[in-house]
């Protein structure tokens, strides 16, 4: 019995990592329709920098957020920028991230080489930590990024609920022509949203490179399950990402203990067949909930 | 004391020291230990995977491939002449390697080929050399059943049936200390060589790791398996931790133990043994404190003692490689088991030429495979027909001791004893 | 028209199928055939893809999945039930269109099916395929299945032309199906499907039966392709056949190429694969992604909606770039940079340049994907 508990513990803090990957793709979709391939190397490329800074400099791991989380949001507005720019739609925007996907990843592999690169465990105070109550363990790395998917999650619904940059992102989501009439700049406002969601990849990458080894396939790895919680979180609902990252954790720690970890994929992809029939608009609806 | 030489004996020996000397002068053309090679160069093709998922590993390859054509053409080429290796990225899809060796062959008429990295890519590029005629030595072949072609020569010498030799050798070490683990818990990649030798070939009822284990009487508490990409770790250590095995038989690759022991750190459990296949060396080293104790397998390590009975050949070896490893950002740079199946595929291609004296592929697949051939790492190696063309197993145990991969095992080879308890 | 067209690819196609003849004549190395035996993989793939999303607007993510099965199918029945390997290609072809019709009949049957849920569902499937097979020890378990070389008739030459003649038939087989449809009433319906799919309903097309015909034409084409293709990896394992690779990489080439013309994905997969290829042999290295990359997103920014329909409203830069194709590939062979194929493609990777040279279009909504967009309804009484 304990097995299932700390085993169901492990899946719920692992769903909160791949919670805080999904938060930025799931908002520049849900969004302002930019299916954003290139999320994945930004997350990756942050987690990469997160490395380099820690092992040049022996500062807290955590501290390179200072670093990557500015410089991503920079990169996703100038992304945005060129997006908007040529008029890219949703569809040719996964086509162009992807272009971009596959240049930033040979551009780390060229800069790291294909090797892993992780940082040391004596500059790592958290890979190996955790909390624990009774026998139960809670790792501290994936505490970490359960807590900050959270935050960030709850953090954004309260923005686009009662904020008028919310307001606006919305309206433009549902309509642009008529926000635009209303005096919305759907660029500045794009441009925006487009650097948040880098921002929150940086999060990730720092959070990724506290907890693992990286090296430049990585990235390729994330992209099925995250793209699993994007969508059945309901795509731009920020806490419904949250909720359906925890929830295939679980199942997968689960059907792992249950059966065998050879089996998880098998039942979260079938879960996944099964939610997109049934609840076509994810587990927890579309765009926060509205 | 006058020593009288008879005259007649005075002439056998001055004319002996004329054959003598002028064996020397051949002997010295045929093989010129300094003369600079000249011709043209003969050029060698081969694909790596330089980017992909066996790209960490085929980075090693390259960096240990370039190491032995600097070393081949500082020390009078091969047949005298210059080698140039032609090397492709592959970008470790199989379907890419077909293509790339048909077109090294066909087109740009190489005279030799290296084989590609990892098993998958070294069976297809078999189809390719085989059709074609060509030799083709290989440095990382485990799944031996898969390997029919008579040309191709593995140097990953784990034997024709690893699945059996590998756990024969563990065990057999285990067995000798002091208080042998009884409770074993197998934890296995389900991905090609790792699958291999936890069961065994499929459509066989030899099986691996696992049955051997049991037949020995072990208790074997726990076998799971898991995907080639892992999402969450913590759930198997969870398991792990609750079989409470006193050895863990990890069949992973690159960085599963890496994760496996972090998550285990974790949850605040250490196994008192654990060992792991085919890891990502480095990464281990980097976990520090937590890996302390982790054992491998190994074809060769170069620890302090092993290689300076090896000589100043070898040592020279092992620098250069150091020092094209970090020209290519290799973070580990240690000549260990990789590098040593890619010097040692080198050798054996050089070796079928030289022995051969011909670039003629099918004399020198003969050659090779009548004489076998003298490695500067792993010894005599024989290519066994029956076996795939496998060598007799080298099966070493390594094992990381104050953060350094030390050989514990066999007693012949090794440069300490092996630690009982782990950290 | 349609009869010219069908004379023109008839006349190509049986030419191609005499290629291989030539080689004791010429001594071309065998290289030349694998690599036409790639382009007309693509071909296929692509092809296959754009019958189902270029046609109906319902984007896929799961060729991979039909790929994925033919090869399996192949190499399973082949090396694990000792099936001659001419019958299971047949077999491959069947089973890919009963899965595609089985994700059909379960996607097109929802009453409020969006463009991204079927995207995902379909790449849902892939990765269900993948972890079957993982899971499996009969189709594979793990440990990966090598392919035997089949016996086969000594008429059909050596190996290699083996491999390309069958690549050749089925993507002749593809891009026929292709044309048929797209002068057919069939097609005619399809295309109404994509660009409104309830107008094409009050307009009297049987929009879930057609949709259904779509999606089972290209599983089956995807799979007998995949079946090919076995030969020619020679090695499978779980991962490497149900990678991403396939799946976006047809949705480049037929997105590039054109979605809305049977020649767009033929021109897609041949510029695109010769461009990587080129790349892979270029000497550039580590920097040959990074152009790929580069030359994609160019192509996605410049010619959004397909080079077939650059060349068609453009002839007189259509012709432009038909002089440096033969230029480029004839200065390339002077100077001697690579061999024949590469020539080739310099001669595509520059004539693809001239094409995408220019202001970008003036993009109106009308050419925005519906499919994917969210229907306004919807979020209009959200809002």
């Amino acid at each position: 019995m304990n097995t299932y508990v700390q085993a169901g513990v492990s899946g719920v803090m692992t769903g909160g990592l791949y919670a805080v990957m999904a938060l930025g793709l799931s908002l520049t979709w849900g969004l302002l329709k930019v299916i954003n391939l290139a999320h994945f190397a930004l997350i990756l490329g942050s987690a990469y920098v997160t490395y380099q800074v820690t092992t040049s400099t022996g500062a807290d791991p955590l501290l390179s957020a200072l670093i990557v989380v500015p410089g991503m949001f920079v990169v996703g507005v100038a992304i945005q920028w060129v997006i908007d720019r040529f008029q890219v739609d949703e569809f040719n925007s996964l086509l162009l991230s992807f272009g971009l996907f596959i240049i930033a990843i040979q551009l780390i592999n060229n800069i790291w080489s294909a090797d892993f690169r992780q940082i040391e465990a004596a500059e790592n105070p958290y890979a190996t930590r955790a909390l624990f109550v009774g026998d139960i363990a809670f790792p501290v790395p994936q505490l970490i990024a359960l807590g900050t998917a959270l935050v960030l999650a709850v953090v954004t619904y309260y923005v686009l609920r009662h904020t008028y940059f919310g307001r606006a992102l919305r309206a433009l989501a549902y309509d642009r022509e008529i926000a635009g009439a209303y005096g919305v700049d759907h660029r500045r406002i794009g441009m925006l949203t487009a650097g948040l969601a880098a921002a929150m990849a940086a999060v990730a990458g720092v959070l990724i490179g506290i907890n693992q080894a990286v090296f430049p396939e990585l990235a390729s790895e994330w992209v099925g399950i995250v793209f699993t919680v994007v969508i059945l979180g309901g795509v731009g609902n920020l806490p419904g990402a949250v909720a359906a990252g925890i929830l295939i954790g679980l199942v997968y720690s689960q059907v792992s203990v249950a059966w065998e970890p050879l089996g998880a994929p098998l039942v979260v992809f079938l879960l996944l067949i099964l939610a997109l029939l049934f609840r076509p608009s994810g587990l927890f609806g579309r765009l926060g909930g509205s | 004391m006058k020593l009288r030489v008879p005259r007649r004996n005075t002439r056998a020996v001055v004319a002996m020291a004329f054959v003598l000397v002028g064996l020397a002068v051949a002997g010295s053309g045929a093989s010129a230990p300094k003369q600079a090679p000249s011709g043209d160069p003969i050029v060698i093709g081969s694909t790596l995977s330089l980017t992909g998922s066996f790209g960490a590993t085929g980075v090693i390859h390259k960096a240990a491939g370039e190491t032995f054509v600097r070393w081949i053409n500082a020390n009078g080429g091969l047949l005298g002449r210059p080698v140039e290796w032609k090397l492709l990225n592959d970008e470790s899809d199989p379907a890419k390697v077909t293509a790339l060796y048909e077109r090294l062959i066909s087109q740009d008429r190489v005279d030799l080929i290296m084989g590609p990295y990892a098993t998958p890519n070294i069976v297809a590029a078999q189809s390719v050399a085989e059709r074609h005629g060509y030799v083709l030595p290989n440095h990382t072949a485990v799944l031996t059943y898969a390997l029919t072609y008579g040309c191709q020569f593995p140097t990953w010498s784990a034997g024709g049936k690893p699945n059996l030799s590998v756990p024969q050798t563990v065990f057999r070490m285990l067995k000798t200390q002091g208080t042998p683990p009884k409770r074993v818990a197998f934890v296995t990649n389900t991905g090609g060589s790792t699958n291999f030798i936890s069961y065994g070939p499929p459509s066989s009822n030899e099986g691996g790791a696992v049955d051997w284990a049991r037949k020995q009487g072990f208790d074997v508490v726990l076998d799971l398996k898991y995907p080639p990409t892992v999402s969450d770790w913590g759930s198997i250590a969870a398991q792990v931790r609750a079989a409470r095995p006193d050895f863990v038989w990890n069949s992973g690759l690159a960085l599963d133990p890496v994760n496996l022991i972090q998550a285990m750190e974790q949850l605040n459990y250490r196994p008192k043994q654990f060992l792991t296949l085919f890891p990502a060396p480095g990464p281990l080293l980097g976990l520090g404190d937590a890996a302390e104790g982790v054992l491998s397998l190994t074809l060769f390590e170069p620890n302090g003692k092993l290689l300076k009975k090896m000589g100043t050949k070898a040592q020279t070896i092992v620098r250069q490689f150091a020092q094209s490893a970090a020209a290519n950002g290799l973070g580990y740079r240690v000549f260990d088991s990789q590098a040593t199946a890619s010097w040692t595929a080198w050798e054996t291609l050089a070796a079928g030429v030289r022995g051969a004296r011909s670039l003629d592929n099918d004399q020198v697949c003969e050659y090779l495979q009548e004489n076998g051939v003298d490695t500067t790492f792993v010894g005599k190696l024989r290519f066994n027909p029956a076996l795939h063309n496998f060598s007799r197993p080298r099966n070493l145990v390594k094992q990381i001791q104050e953060r350094r991969w030390k050989v514990v095992w066999p007693p012949a080879l090794r440069v300490t004893k092996v630690q009982e308890t782990a950290g | 028209m349609k009869h010219r067209q069908l004379a023109v690819l008839l006349a190509a196609v049986a030419a191609l199928a005499f290629v291989p003849n030539l080689q004791d004549a010429t001594g071309f190395p065998v290289f030349y055939l694998v690599y036409a035996y790639f382009v007309f993989f693509w071909i296929a793939q692509a092809t296959s893809w754009n019958i189902l999303s270029g046609y109906t607007g319902y984007f896929s993510f799961g060729q991979g999945a039909f790929y994925g099965l033919g090869v399996y199918a192949a190499g399973d029945l082949v090396s694990r039930e000792g099936v001659n390997y001419f019958l299971t290609i047949p077999i491959a072809g069947v089973l890919g269109g009963l899965l595609a019709a089985g994700v059909g009949a379960l996607a097109f049957r929802l009453g409020s099916l969006r463009g991204e849920i079927f995207a995902l569902l379909t790449l849902a499937v892939t990765f269900t395929l993948s972890a079957i097979a993982q899971l499996s020890t009969w189709v594979d378990g793990g440990q990966g299945i090598p392919i035997q070389i089949p016996e086969y008739p000594a008429f059909l030459g050596e190996y290699q032309d083996l491999v390309y003649r069958l690549g050749l038939a089925v993507a002749f087989l593809a891009v026929l199906a292709a044309l048929l449809i797209e002068s057919s009433r069939f097609g005619w319906g399809l295309f109404a499907i994509r660009d409104e799919e309830d107008v094409a309903e009050e307009l009297g097309v049987p929009t879930f039966r057609h949709k259904m015909l779509a999606i089972t034409i290209s599983g089956t084409l995807g799979a007998l392709s995949g079946a090919v293709a076995a030969l020619q990896v020679g090695y499978l394992t779980p991962e490497g056949v149900f990678n991403l690779t396939v799946p976006l990489l047809v949705i480049v080439m037929a997105v590039l190429g054109g979605r809305r013309h049977w020649l767009g994905p033929v021109i897609g997969a041949i510029v695109i694969y010769s461009l990587q290829e080129r790349l892979t042999n270029s000497g550039l290295g580590e920097w040959g992604e990074v152009v790929l990359g580069g030359i994609l997103v160019l192509m996605i920014l410049f010619a959004p909606e397909g080079l077939y329909e650059r060349i068609r409203d453009r002839p007189r830069r259509a012709a432009a770039a038909g002089v440096t194709l033969v230029v480029a590939t004839v200065v390339a062979g002077l100077i001697g940079w690579g061999i024949a194929t590469d020539w080739l493609s310099t001669g595509l990777i520059a004539a693809t340049l001239v094409l995408l040279a220019g202001r970008p279009p003036q993009r109106t909504g009308a050419h925005a994907h519906r499919r994917l967009a969210a229907p306004r309804a919807e979020g209009a009484e959200g809002a």
